[in-house]
């Protein structure tokens, strides 16, 4: 199997992503370069580099204008939609209108950039896959992504162009709560042959098809609330088919609101106390934001929690502290608005809340106290089950969809999972009037084919002009437009023909990904070279030291001793100096001190400690200028 | 005496199959027909879907029985139009009550 090709799943999300692969009959967690399980959906630019993930998270607070998150928050949508016009007083960094996309404007290394969504989520993406490669030890294109259930069909769209973007061959886009399932459901029957393999090593076959009167069949309904979107799935899971009744969500609903709540309070009790406006200033806004979500985050676990800020302001220190109920009370009708898509998912799928057999919490704002009551209570006292991972739940099941898809040989856990989705939103067209006519209803198990005869308005009418929309409204005008194309007499009068409808409203143009992927490729070598100069700078630093701290030990003259310490104080100095010198200036640099240092190896016995001036072995020495400060 | 078995065949029921045995040969189907099978087959995936879909509700199996296939299509059809007549009806009633 060493040879068999790796397909990689990832969960691509608001505030973390997490990537994840299976192999030997078990998936595995990729873990990040700096060891951590999930990475920071962050991406920033200084004056000389750009950081992705925890390095972008960290310096967050001192470069706030240039820190971009949050990015699927934007992700297939125009900057004039609701939703994307209610965060902009909340981002530190500047949204620009590009012909009704929103495009993220950065300084960076001193050039203004703007870039798409897509763009910054394929830097993610290129992230993810380059430690998937190191990890695997091979080279990793294929993957499939995870996006919200409650998605339309242009953030689908551009995610899968944002993969596109990072060099990936996406197999498919898949649902979270439907990944998070998978991940359940795995465990869950692994744990029924007393062999969890979501936790050990080795694993057997798991009886999937167990007997045929299917006892084992269960209804599982996936709460799944991130730092951004909100999703609820109801599945049967039968015999390794996951099979979704129903799906609903919220797509700008998550712990970044919970946060820009806290913002909001803190902001306003600041003012109160110093008559300062902490709002109009991205760096204090910055430091407000990063103690707001460690108070969050405390707030799952204590009662009250502390906030301390070393001058957020004009040099004022703020000192703070919020309680578990002031702060359950802040975000209480947000918390109480996930209950609608629950009730609407119960009601689609015809399922009653006592025909639920278990509630799985994913997304790392289910770990909120009064999210969790909030559910148990809605189930009449159900406990959600707690046998999966919130924040790993999603890639894990994207990691088995991968392998099914890639595997020639499926492996024998995986082989019986059959995925059987719905499409979340509507389909229809646009009939007289602004009505909306729907062929296939949301929630209706894809893929699936519908066929509907229409009658021509006008006698004589040679064509006709279908429009094709997603949504729930009675009016076209409020749904999302997909496409549309043209019936023309021929074909109306019983010549079939394939029509397919490409979505190009607000999606970025062919020209557009492959000038992104262009780019991808430039920021790759600018971030290569970077790392190569910091490492020339590092071993340069080593060298230096390193010949300073051992010099007296080494069997040499005296002088030479003095010649070495010369060169290697000098050396010290011009690194404190030099900042950011190139990469060959290192190099010649680390190599003129190692010349010098076998030299006076070689020479050191015969000088006996008479050695020359330094200042004339530094005249006859011809390695590269170096006095010319 | 139902009007047609097309829908039962698909799923190898007979036609007095209960709904769990109707659900637990959809199951089947799926498994068998998914397209990420190897030797997965689109279109039957598709009339297993669909004759788990009418089979399994009471109302559309009923009308099945009594009218076939095509007969269940105009149902539903018929269903669907009046619903959006009530819906566009309603709309206008909540728009000349509401100031718009």
């Amino acid at each position: 199997m060493a040879t068999a090709k790796t397909a990689i799943g990832i969960d691509l999300g608001t505030t973390y992503s997490c990537a994840a692969f299976f192999r030997n009959n078990k998936v595995e967690i990729i873990v990040n370069d700096q060891g951590n399980r999930i990475t920071p959906s962050y991406v920033a630019f200084n004056d000389t580099e750009r950081l992705v993930g925890d390095a972008a998270y960290n310096q967050a607070p001192s470069n706030p204008k240039n820190t971009i998150y949050g990015a699927k928050r934007l992700i297939g949508r125009t900057f004039s939609d609701k939703e994307v016009q209610q965060d902009i007083p909340h981002l530190p960094y500047k949204l620009v209108d590009k012909e009704g996309k929103p495009l993220i404007e950065v300084d960076a290394k001193g050039d203004t950039l703007q870039l798409s969504a897509e763009e910054v989520a394929s830097m993610i993406l290129i992230k993810l896959k380059e430690r998937a490669e190191e990890v695997l030890e091979r080279e990793v294109t294929d993957a499939v992504i995870t996006v919200p259930a409650y998605f339309n069909d242009s953030q689908r769209q551009a995610t899968k162009d944002a993969g596109i973007i990072a060099g990936l061959n996406v197999l498919r886009i898949i649902n979270e709560p439907t990944a998070a399932a998978i991940a359940y459901g795995l465990n869950k029957l692994d744990d029924e042959n007393d062999n969890n393999f979501m936790k050990r090593s080795t694993s057997t076959a798991i009886a999937v098809k167990s007997d045929k009167s299917s006892p084992t069949a269960k209804n599982i309904l996936v709460y799944d609330l991130g730092g951004g979107t909100f999703d609820v799935s109801l599945l049967r899971i039968d015999r390794g088919v996951f099979e979704v009744k129903a799906t609903n969500g919220d797509t700008h609903l998550g712990g970044e609101d919970f946060d820009n709540r806290l913002i909001k309070h803190f902001s306003e009790e600041f003012k109160r106390k110093h008559k300062k406006d902490v709002s109009t200033n991205e760096n204090a806004l910055s430091k407000l934001k990063r103690a707001c979500e460690t108070a969050k985050r405390t707030l799952s676990t204590a009662s009250q929690a502390k906030i301390q800020i070393d001058s957020l302001v004009d040099g004022i220190n703020f000192e703070s502290s919020i309680t578990k109920a002031r702060f359950e009370e802040l975000c209480s009708d947000l918390f109480k608005s996930t209950l609608e898509p629950l009730e609407q998912v119960l009601e689609d799928s015809k399922i009653e809340k006592f025909g639920v057999d278990e509630i799985i919490l994913v997304g790392g704002s289910t770990r909120i106290p009064r999210v969790q009551k909030l559910v148990t209570e809605y189930f009449g006292g159900k406990i959600p089950n707690k046998s999966i991972n919130p924040d790993e739940a999603v890639a894990y099941g994207a990691a088995v969809q991968a392998s099914i898809l890639v595997e020639d040989e499926t492996s024998d856990v995986t082989a019986d999972i059959v995925l059987v989705d719905v499409n979340p939103l509507s389909l229809g067209v646009k009939v007289t009037g602004d009505t909306m006519y729907v062929l296939i209803h949301r929630n209706s198990t894809v893929p699936t084919k519908k066929t509907q005869n229409y009658t021509t308005s006008d006698d004589n009418q040679e064509q006709v002009s279908i429009e094709v929309y997603e949504g729930e409204r009675i009016h076209v005008s409020e749904n999302n437009l997909l496409g549309n194309f043209t019936l023309t007499a021929d074909v109306a009068a019983g010549v079939r023909g394939d029509i397919t409808i490409q979505n190009e409203s607000n999606r970025l143009t062919q020209e557009q990904i492959q000038k992104m992927i262009e780019d991808a490729e430039k920021f790759k070598e600018e971030d290569e070279s970077e790392a190569a100069r910091v490492k020339a700078q590092n071993e340069l630093e080593q060298v230096a030291y390193g010949y300073l701290d051992t010099r007296n030990a080494r069997e040499i003259s005296e002088g030479s001793k003095a010649i070495l310490k010369n060169a290697c104080d000098e050396t010290i100095e011009w690194l404190e100096n030099a900042k950011a010198a190139d990469t060959e200036e290192y190099i010649e640099r680390i190599k003129y001190l190692e010349d010098l240092s076998a030299k006076l190896d070689n020479e050191g016995f015969g000088t006996n400690g008479d050695g020359p001036h330094v200042e004339d072995e530094e005249e006859e020495e011809d390695g590269p200028v170096i006095l010319d400060e | 005496m139902v009007k047609e078995t097309v829908l039962y065949e698909i799923l190898g029921v007979e036609c007095d199959a209960s709904v769990d045995e109707i659900s637990d040969a959809a199951i089947d189907g799926f498994q068998k027909y998914h397209p990420d099978k190897k030797n997965g087959n689109l279109v039957k995936f598709q009339q297993v879907q669909e004759a788990k879909a009418i089979l399994t509700n009471i109302k559309y199996r009923g009308n099945y029985d009594k009218f076939g296939y095509q007969g269940t299509l105009d149902c539903i059809l018929n269903f669907k139009k009046l619903k959006l007549e009530e819906k566009k009806k309603e709309k206008a009633n909540g728009n000349g009550n509401g100031n718009s």
